[in-house]
Formats: structure tokens, C-alpha cells, sequence
């Protein structure tokens, strides 16, 4: 393969950006109006919510006057308008349970969310290849059969189980992480802040990464195996290179494109995962606080953090649109 | 200079741990009181419930969320552990003959957490704020106005006779301060400014979903707390903040335990406190919707509900049958003919039989006519024994002939359906025949309620589920609601239960028993308020 100018190099990223934009927008456009429709889809009302438990014992003129204030007594189609209106100026709306902006509830839990999945990503990654590395190379052993009847294990276990079973082993008996949280309640500063936060990470980060580390491991042992049958692995060990640099420089680089593809298509299903490991370690992310959104028709705050979510889904799925051709000469056209 | 690190951080855990021991006896209250109790430096009670700021109009659940929220407000009366309510905030109160003037009397020389003394004008303001800023547990309509003829004085002119009057407003109505509030406008949005209040403990720090904690009002009325500092921080599972417990990285715990635990709780420094629990599930029967409204077809399903085997199976044993009249067993106005739930699978088939409805394609299921008596039972899925439950009773049911298919909803949808097929106040018609459905500890503590469950008007049945209409009751229910006199209030509310009894519209299947696990090193002074919890201020003070 030739090598291309840089000017047309960046005219194909150009093309590409103008095919793929328009489709993500329609992608994103269509997501919102589903994250309207799909909570009010659900019975029941947030009247308990706005107003308590017991709402109808207030006067009916107070509910009214209530629902008129979050707008609730328009119509479907005109509170759809108002919604798609906000997203327009970037106003995510007002939190029922919360009384407080959407967008100021999200930006304190995002952070916290994207610091779990993207530990848990990077190192469920790294982590998988590697041992895929070994296992290919020692594939038909012993251990590379029983690393497979392990991650296959691991792959199909609940997060909540691992999690549970962590809690419990490392926080209740060897009392060595803590059991809950995100912070200790008792204020830090500084590198022990830091540490703090790190030991809060252990736990949860580790479960995410238990539960999907098996399907990095079996994606990249398959893609490996397709790869040290080629001729250049051959003739890399024919030059007498080690078996290590055969492995990891001329066998992963040709093995890295499903993994790339599953790198990124991961993070939804890890934000997914997020949801339920967050609330067994009471992690402060936005897993729990969707939750807690849908148990009571918080219907602002399902659809903002719902919405931002999918932003992020489908940033990182353009991204990786936009880098494919980079990874694979094959797409560059 | 590692070697100095270490040195320094020793010290400053010499300095931390200097600071937190506080094993001073407390302050003798008043002269005659001989007992000297051991503070506590701090107590970690674990919260599973997510409050919110904690002021009347941001606090979210019954228990713990009221009980933490009046750690910071006081209220002018407070139930004791029996549920009988005793002066607080108030020295005294009176009312004349005819039940339409409450004359409460304050205490001399309450503060507000900030200094500001509290004084009638603040409960006048409270009123008057809570009117204007209803919220459902303190509904205020019929207080006309409210009389300050001095600052220790407060009148409460009533429109008519309210026979609860004491329970609430004056047991449970938090009194807030009126230079704090008075330039509030948006009450539902105070969700980040800490509360001001006169109660035991300020609230100095919230976040959310994080923690609460509370430090000790050291000048309290009622003299300093025994507890210094409580911690409440957040764990979202209940199994998660009971490992907390037992790994004594919390001292006590909002949620109540599974029968099955309790054993495992009562020991190695572990024990539980608890009681019969006043949450109860009854069994919701749309009397709107035939053959449901036949109050006979209704006494089938009640008799064909075998109470005391889902009490021994569902719940191991630690719970409590409901009464058919509706009251709880232990509530004083419990009336004892309508206490006891009687299985009777016969009963309930001549029942069936005398309505007609019979098997006549031997399928195990009666029908009359082209009407097979097959029904959903809804019930909410996040209680596994609740499910349990209605899985036991559409087994028993069966027996006598009609079929009920268990449907689990998530809670929210659960709770929408079960209305009747029209609208109460602001609440939508719901739809369902027959349900599973729990109310809280609240219902039980307040004969009130009886008025609002089962009225047949949209105003004053807010809580009818059931879409109960009966004359006789409504009546009844207005007489106790103004009754002044407790021994004739208690004779009408025996002939609700009556009636209640024999017509059925939810029948109270059981109260599961509150079981509250708690570390005995940290605090063992922990009282069971009865149906309620272990979270009460009143504990946290030195008997006096």
C-alpha cells in the first residue's frame, strides 16, 4: 500500500467526517425523543415524588398548582417541544426528586462514573490481551485450557455477585477496603484524598473488571489464533526472534483491530454494568443516580442523564469511526 | 526524612485521637439527677433510605428520614415508645370543653441553634407557612388561625372538634424558625441550605447520597445530648450496610433485618432491637369492579387467606397477623371482637357456593355463567416476601376455587394501579381487581386514618384504594374524626372495625416484625418506638 500525501489524508478524514456527522446527529436526535417516550410510556405519575408520600392528601389545588409549576399539566406533545427546546440550549431541565438543574447533578456524578468504567476498560484490556498473549502461545496446555473454562465462567457471572462476594471477602473479613462509597465520610485533603479515592475504586473497578475481562480474553485468544499461522509470524521466528517479541510485536499489532472495535463498543455495556456495581458499593456515579431517577418518574432526570449518556456512547463510537482507517489500511478509501 | 514523615504523622494521630476522646460524664441536667451516663464520642448509624436535605419540605422517608429530621427540630409534643404522646416543646397543653381552642403553653428560654429564641410567634408562622406550603403529612386546613396572646403562649383555633389534634399537629409538627423561613419562597428548593432548628443536634453536613452528620447542641432545653457526633453515611443495599454492622464499620442501621438473620445478629457484640413493626401488607380488593363489589366475595377471599401459615412460612415466624378490622392488634383502639383472622377454606367456599359461582367443568376454577373467577394479584417485586406472600395466598385461595395469578410490577407501577376506577383527588383512576399493597407505620399510629382509608367522599378518602363507599362509615368516621372525649371516640372506632370486618375492602394479611441489628460497644441505649424504629432523639438524651 502506497504511501498518501497528508493533504489528501486529511480530506478523506474531511469526507468521512461529513458522511458520519449527519448520521450521528439523526442517531442522537432519534435517542432523545426515546428518552421522552420511554419513561412516560411506564404508569404511574411523579405526584409522590414532587409532593411526598401521601400526595393526595393535599388539597387538590396544591397538586395542580404543583404539576403546573414542572409543567406537567401541558399536553405530551407540548412538553416534548419544551424538552427538545432545552436540549437545543443545552437546558437539560430540573430534577423532580432533586429540585435542582439536571445538568448540576450530572456534572457531579459523571466524573465519578467515567473514573469507574474507564479504569475498569483500561484495565480489563490490557489485562485480557496479555493473557491472551500467553494463552495463545501456550495454547492446548493445561493452563491455557483451564484459562478458558475460567474467564468463560467469569464472563457469564453476575456484576452483583462478584460484587457482593468482594464486599464481602475485602471489606467484611480482611477489613482491608472500604465497604461503601466513594469517599470516606470523614473529610481528606491532598494525597490522602487521592489515596482515599483510589481505595474506593478498588473494589467496584475490580468487579467490572472481573465480569468483562473473559470477553476481552476470548475475543483477543481468537484473533490471536488467527494470527500465528500467518507466514510473517513464521518468519519472524525464522530470524530467531524470541518468543515474546514474535508475540507482542508482530503477531498483537495484526490481532488489534477486533479488539480496538471491542474496546469501544465495551463502553456501553461497562456503563451498563456500572448501573448495578454502583449501587451495590453505594458508588456516587450516575449509574445510581438513574436508578434512583426511574424508581420514582424523575422524568427531567431520566431523560438529561439519559441523554448524556448516549452523548457518550456515540462520541466514543465516533471516534472510533474517525481512528478505524488509522488501525486498518484496508478501510482507507 | 521519611523517618520525620512518619514522626509527624504520629503526632497528628496523637493530636486527632486526643481530640476525639470526650469520655466526660455529662453535665448533671438538673440537681437530684444521680446517674452519670458515658458520652459518646460518635456513633455511625448507617442510612440505606438516600434522604435529602432534611427540612419538612425536602425530607423524603417516614423512618428514618422524619426521625433524622427532628434531631434538628423540635415539635410541641413527642410520642414516647408506647406512641403516646407527651409535652416536648410544650410545658402543657389544653383544650376548652368544646375541643376548639388548643391553649399550649412553651417552654421558658428555647433557642434556635442560632440563638434566636423560640417563641409563639414561630409556631404561628409555621401554621400559617405550612398553609400556604402544604405538605400531605401535616395537612392544616382546619386550624382557623392561630393566638399569640403572649410570646410562651399559642392558641389554636379550630374549625371543628379534631379528636387527633394532639398526634397531629402539635406531636409531629415540626416548628421552624420564623426569621429563617419568613423569606423563603420556594420551600420545595431548599435543598442545600443546612436546616436551623431547636432540636438536640444541628445538622453540619450534608451530601448527597454521601453522608449526614450531626453534632450535639450542647445548651439543648432538655440538657446536652449523650451522643456527641452522629455519622449517617449512605449505603444504597441493605445487605451491603448489614455487613457494615457486623464488620463494626457502622453502629447501628435504618433497615430492618430478614427474620432469617436475626440470630446471627445477637451475637459476638452484636444485638437487635425491634418489635412488632406497624408497616404492614393488606390485601386490596377493588369493590368496584363485580364480583368484587359483593361485600361476600370479598369475605371469601379474606377467609380463604391463611394469615397465620404466611407469618410461619413467609416470615419465619417474626411477624404479626393482621386484624380484619383493619387496626393493628396493638394500637389502643384496637377493637379485640375484630382482631383475630379466622382461616376458614369452608367458609369461604359456601360463600362462593351462595354467590353462585361453582365448578361446573371440574377445571378447579368456579365460574357462573361465562365468568371463570381467574384474577391478577398485583404486588410490587422489590419485597421478596411480600411475593412470597401473595404466592401462599393465591395457593390457599385456589383451594377454595378461585384462581389468582401473581403479577409482580415494580413498585411505582404497582402503586398507580391499585385505585379504584376513578380518580381521588389527583390521583388517576387506577386499574386492578385485586392487590397486594403496604402501607406505612403511619396508618397505624393515627385512628384518623380509618376516615381517609375508607371515606366515600374524593376529599376526605384520599387514601381509598379500594373504592370503598358505605354511609354508615362515613358517618362514623366524622363522629370519631370531632369525638373530643378518647372513651367515645374509642366506642365509634370499635364500630368502624365492625363494619370494616364484615365488608372487607382490604383486609391486613401481616406486620412484619422490626428487627434492628446494632453494636453493643458503640451505644446499647437503643429503644424500639413502637411500630416505628430505633432512631428517636429521645433516645439520645439522659433521662431525666
Amino acid at each position: 500500500m502506497a504511501d498518501v500525501p497528508a493533504g489528501r489524508r486529511r480530506h478523506r478524514v474531511l469526507r468521512r467526517l461529513a458522511v458520519r456527522v449527519p448520521q450521528y446527529v439523526l442517531i442522537v436526535l432519534v435517542a432523545a425523543s426515546a428518552n421522552f417516550a420511554l419513561p412516560r410510556l411506564m404508569p404511574g405519575e411523579p405526584v409522590e415524588l414532587l409532593l411526598g408520600e401521601m400526595a393526595n392528601r393535599l388539597p387538590a389545588e396544591t397538586v395542580a398548582q404543583e404539576l403546573a409549576d414542572v409543567g406537567l399539566d401541558q399536553p405530551l406533545l407540548v412538553q416534548y417541544g419544551r424538552y427538545m427546546a432545552g436540549l437545543a440550549r443545552g437546558d437539560l431541565g430540573y430534577s423532580f426528586r432533586h429540585r435542582r438543574p439536571v445538568s448540576t447533578l450530572v456534572a457531579e456524578r459523571l466524573p465519578w462514573t467515567i473514573l469507574l468504567v474507564g479504569t475498569a476498560l483500561l484495565i480489563s484490556t490490557i489485562l485480557g490481551v496479555a493473557l491472551a498473549a500467553f494463552a495463545v502461545w501456550r495454547r492446548g496446555r493445561r493452563r491455557d485450557t483451564a484459562s478458558i473454562a475460567l474467564f468463560t465462567f467469569l464472563e457469564s457471572t453476575p456484576p452483583f455477585w462478584i460484587g457482593l462476594l468482594l464486599l464481602i471477602w475485602f471489606a467484611a473479613n480482611l477489613k482491608v477496603l472500604p465497604l461503601y462509597g466513594t469517599v470516606s465520610v470523614d473529610a481528606t485533603t491532598g494525597l490522602a484524598r487521592v489515596g482515599d479515592i483510589l481505595l474506593h475504586l478498588v473494589l467496584p473497578a475490580a468487579t467490572l473488571v472481573l465480569t468483562s475481562v473473559g470477553a476481552v480474553f476470548l475475543l483477543a485468544r481468537a484473533s490471536l489464533l488467527g494470527v500465528v499461522r500467518e507466514d510473517y509470524v513464521l518468519v519472524a521466528r525464522a530470524k530467531g526472534l524470541r518468543e515474546r517479541s514474535v508475540a507482542f510485536r508482530h503477531a498483537l499489532p495484526a490481532a488489534s483491530l477486533p479488539i480496538a472495535t471491542s474496546v469501544l463498543l465495551r463502553v456501553g455495556a461497562l456503563a451498563g454494568g456500572a448501573v448495578i456495581v454502583e449501587r451495590v458499593f453505594s458508588y456516587r456515579g450516575i449509574g445510581t443516580l438513574m436508578l434512583e431517577a426511574s424508581f420514582g418518574r424523575d422524568f427531567p432526570l431520566l431523560q438529561g442523564g439519559v441523554f448524556v449518556l448516549t452523548l457518550v456512547v456515540v462520541g466514543v463510537n465516533l471516534v472510533g469511526d474517525l481512528l478505524y482507517p488509522r488501525l486498518d489500511p484496508r478501510v482507507r478509501r | 526524612m521519611r523517618r520525620k514523615l512518619i514522626a509527624l504523622f504520629m503526632g497528628l494521630g496523637l493530636v486527632a485521637a486526643a481530640c476525639a476522646s470526650d469520655d466526660k460524664p455529662i453535665e448533671q441536667p438538673a440537681p437530684g439527677v444521680t446517674t452519670t451516663i458515658p458520652q459518646v464520642a460518635t456513633l455511625r448509624f448507617a442510612n440505606t433510605t438516600g434522604e435529602k436535605n432534611i427540612t419538612p419540605w425536602t425530607q423524603g422517608s417516614g423512618y428514618p428520614g422524619y426521625y433524622m429530621m427532628t434531631l434538628v427540630y423540635d415539635t410541641l409534643a413527642w410520642l414516647d415508645p408506647d406512641g403516646k404522646p407527651q409535652p416536648w416543646l410544650a410545658r402543657e397543653y389544653s383544650a376548652d370543653p368544646a375541643g376548639l381552642r388548643w391553649t399550649v403553653r412553651l417552654h421558658e428560654g428555647v433557642a434556635f441553634h442560632d440563638g434566636r429564641p423560640l417563641t409563639s410567634a414561630d409556631v404561628k408562622f409555621t401554621v400559617e407557612y405550612l398553609q400556604k406550603n402544604a405538605r400531605p403529612r401535616w395537612v392544616l386546613t382546619n386550624v382557623d388561625r392561630v393566638e399569640t396572646p403572649d410570646p410562651l403562649t399559642a392558641i389554636f383555633v379550630l374549625k371543628q372538634p379534631q379528636a387527633s389534634f394532639v398526634l397531629n399537629p402539635l406531636a409531629d409538627l415540626p416548628i421552624i424558625p420564623q426569621h429563617v423561613w419568613s423569606s423563603i419562597e420556594r420551600p420545595l428548593e431548599q435543598t442545600t441550605q443546612l436546616p436551623i432548628g431547636s432540636g438536640p443536634y444541628r445538622l453540619v453536613e450534608y451530601a448527597e447520597n454521601q453522608v449526614h452528620r450531626f453534632q450535639a447542641n450542647e445548651s439543648y432545653i432538655k440538657g446536652r445530648p449523650i451522643v456527641n457526633e452522629i455519622v449517617m453515611p449512605y449505603i444504597a443495599t441493605t445487605q451491603a450496610a448489614f455487613t457494615a454492622v457486623q464488620s463494626g464499620q457502622a453502629d447501628a442501621v435504618s433497615a430492618s433485618l430478614t427474620p432469617e438473620l436475626k440470630p446471627q445478629f445477637n451475637q459476638g457484640g452484636l444485638k437487635t432491637a425491634g418489635g412488632a413493626g406497624y408497616r404492614g401488607w393488606y390485601l386490596y380488593m377493588n369493590t368496584g369492579r363485580p364480583p368484587f363489589d359483593k361485600p361476600e366475595f370479598r369475605q371469601a377471599m379474606a377467609a380463604a387467606t391463611n394469615s397465620a401459615d404466611i407469618v410461619a412460612t413467609a416470615l419465619l415466624g417474626a411477624g404479626a397477623t393482621g386484624s380484619p378490622g383493619f387496626v393493628h392488634r396493638a394500637a389502643p383502639w384496637s377493637n379485640p371482637a375484630t382482631r383475630d383472622s379466622r382461616f376458614d377454606l369452608n367458609r369461604a367456599r359456601s360463600l362462593l357456593d351462595g354467590l353462585g359461582y361453582r365448578d361446573t367443568n371440574n377445571d378447579g376454577v368456579r365460574e357462573m355463567d361465562s365468568n371463570r373467577l381467574e384474577f391478577d394479584l398485583l404486588v410490587r417485586n422489590n419485597d421478596a416476601v411480600a411475593v412470597r406472600a401473595a404466592e401462599l395466598i393465591s395457593q390457599s385461595v385456589g383451594q377454595a376455587g378461585v384462581k389468582l395469578n401473581v403479577t409482580a410490577l415494580d413498585q411505582t407501577t404497582a402503586g398507580a394501579r391499585t385505585w379504584p376506577d376513578y380518580a381521588i383527588g389527583a390521583t388517576p383512576r387506577g386499574d386492578y381487581t385485586i392487590a397486594m399493597f403496604s402501607w406505612a407505620a403511619a396508618v397505624q399510629q393515627d385512628p384518623d386514618f380509618l376516615r381517609s382509608m375508607f371515606h366515600s367522599s374524593t376529599t376526605l378518602g384520599t387514601l381509598n384504594r379500594a373504592g370503598y363507599k358505605n354511609t354508615q362509615y362515613d358517618e362514623l368516621s366524622d363522629q370519631q374524626s370531632k369525638a373530643v372525649d378518647e372513651a367515645s371516640r374509642n366506642r365509634i372506632l370499635a364500630q368502624m372495625q365492625e363494619i370494616l370486618a364484615r365488608d372487607m375492602p382490604a383486609y391486613p394479611v401481616f406486620y412484619p416484625e422490626d428487627i434492628f441489628p446494632y453494636r453493643v460497644s458503640a451505644f446499647d441505649r437503643w429503644v424500639y418506638y413502637q411500630g416505628v424504629g430505633i432512631l428517636n432523639k429521645a433516645t439520645l438524651l439522659a433521662p431525666r
